[in-house]
């Protein structure tokens, strides 16, 4: 007969024991709705992520785990509408005490708005309107079509990739921004501090805006890409790698080193790359 | 009437209804219109923002000041003081705190200021008088304000929140400096608004947070 040693058994007692504790402190909660056409979805969750991913079908599914019981989950429908907020009944030091995390299943057109402080916020496969808030919120947003997409956060980076036809508008004050892929009629970027990187083709025939204060600024884009493009710097520099052809009249005078303007292909797309103090870099995407 | 005149009377023609004069001229100056528009939006949008209590005459006594300062309105007669309707039909919660009242009060000032800027700041001789406008928004005092009801409800957040507002300050600075430098500097106006915007973000995600 094999022996085991005390030590070991007390091991293999702690192995078994451990993950059935974390288990029974977690409390997983379901809800579902069936909404209609244009549903509103709202998650307002004051620590911990919320994933939300479109499907097809009318079901709303709501997922929340709670890790403490200073924490509660409310979770209503009125009408078309349905709200999901976290509640936190204790305050303690203990920050994943308040955590709660969302995964959120809703019908792919339906518009969502969450607002989550500290997230971070994913959303993917949507095509209806999506506002995204967090402070700190990492926000990732991808495969999302014919949607108008509003992110706001103070310092949590923002990640777009993906999205076609979007009117696309991301404020964040120090937060750095992300797009790949990202197009569509209306898509405008605002950050003081961030930095701002957009890789894609400018396609649709949109007006794209890229501002910030201090951060960087840097766009890469295919040959084939038609755009009417503008960059300029009030102190700091500009850089371009992508072949233009001047503009004759360009909105703004042209310093060397501060400013560019230019056309290629019919110049379909107005892009205006606007910085004040942060360098702007564009160059050409090669595959 | 012309626009001046109408603008000069704005806060009597919001409070009133105005008369046929300036009806007339609403209906036909889309500037103001939309001037008048926006007011409203704000006031509507106050509405949503914050259940409150109604703040203390101090409060509205210190906007009003503010206000007639910068020479967004022109100083009232007798004991009539500013006060906005959408904080004077909110019902009293018991909960409601300091912190958002002020935080508040410097929203609703720094959204003024921007809607000003916006319908007045075209030219050049505007120019003193906007730097002074976005100078008295960047007030210590109300960035401290509204940091300290940030730091009640959630201290983790606070340090963002101090560090993020000394950025924006910092921009809305840049951005004045050189609007003073060359106030036919189109980009530079439009870095200051989008400047002001990103601190009218920064408050209006404060408040939310207080109020959480």
């Amino acid at each position: 007969m094999v022996s085991i040693s005390n030590g070991l058994k007390w091991s293999l007692l702690a192995a078994g024991f451990l993950p059935v504790v974390a288990f029974a402190a977690d409390n997983r909660k379901e809800f579902r709705y069936t909404v209609g056409p244009g549903a509103s979805i709202i998650v307002t969750n004051e620590a911990g992520p919320v994933d939300v991913k479109g499907s097809v079908g009318r079901q709303v599914v709501i997922v929340a785990t709670t890790h403490s019981d200073k924490v509660e989950v409310d979770c209503d429908q009125n009408g078309n509408r349905v709200q999901a907020t976290t509640h936190v009944l204790q305050r303690s030091q203990d920050a994943d005490d308040s955590r709660v995390g969302y995964q959120v299943l809703v019908p792919s057109d339906a518009s969502v708005t969450v607002r989550a402080p500290g997230g971070p916020i994913t959303a993917e496969k949507m095509r209806g309107d999506l506002t995204l808030e967090g402070d700190a919120a990492q926000v990732n947003v991808h495969d999302v079509s014919n949607a108008h997409v509003h992110v706001r956060t103070i310092s949590g980076p923002v990640s777009l990739g993906n999205i076609n036809n979007g009117h696309i508008e991301i404020t964040s004050l120090s937060g750095d921004v992300q797009l790949d892929a990202v197009t569509g009629p209306k898509v405008s970027v605002n950050t003081a501090k961030g930095s701002i990187r957009y890789s894609g083709d400018f396609e649709g025939g949109g007006d794209y805006l890229l501002v910030n204060h201090s951060g960087n600024i840097d766009v890469a884009l295919p040959a084939s890409a038609s755009v009417d493009l503008s960059a300029r710097s009030i102190s700091g520099s500009v850089e371009n790698d992508f072949p233009l052809q001047q503009k004759q009249h360009p909105s703004f005078a042209i310093t060397q080193g501060r400013s560019f303007a230019g056309t290629s292909n019919t110049g379909a797309s107005s892009v205006q790359l606007r910085s004040f103090s942060g360098k702007i870099r564009v160059k050409k995407l090669t595959h | 009437m012309n626009c001046a005149e109408f603008q000069k009377a704005l806060p009597y023609i919001i409070e009133t209804g105005g008369n046929a004069d300036e009806e007339t001229h609403l209906k036909s100056c889309a500037v103001c219109s939309d001037l008048v528009q926006d007011l409203r939006y704000i006031a509507e949008a106050a509405k949503l923002l914050l259940p409150m209590q109604e703040p203390s005459p101090r409060v509205w006594s210190g906007i009003q000041g503010a206000l007639e300062r910068e020479g967004l309105v022109r100083p009232l007669a007798g004991t009539a003081r500013f006060r906005p309707q959408a904080a004077t039909i909110l019902s009293p919660r018991p909960w409601a705190t300091g912190g958002n009242l002020l935080a508040f009060a410097a929203l609703l000032l720094i959204a003024v200021t921007i809607i000003w800027f916006r319908n007045h700041a075209t030219g050049p001789a505007m120019t003193a008088s906007v730097s002074q406008t976005v100078s008295s928004t960047a007030v210590d005092d109300d960035d401290n304000q509204v940091l300290s009801a940030v730091e009640k409800k959630s201290p983790a957040l606070a340090a963002i929140y101090r560090e993020n507002l000394d950025s924006v300050n910092a921009y809305i600075r840049d951005a004045r400096r050189t609007v003073e430098q060359d106030p036919s500097d189109m980009g530079a106006r439009d870095h200051l608004l989008r400047a002001c915007d990103e601190k009218a973000l920064l408050y209006k995600m404060a408040l939310a947070r207080t109020e959480q």
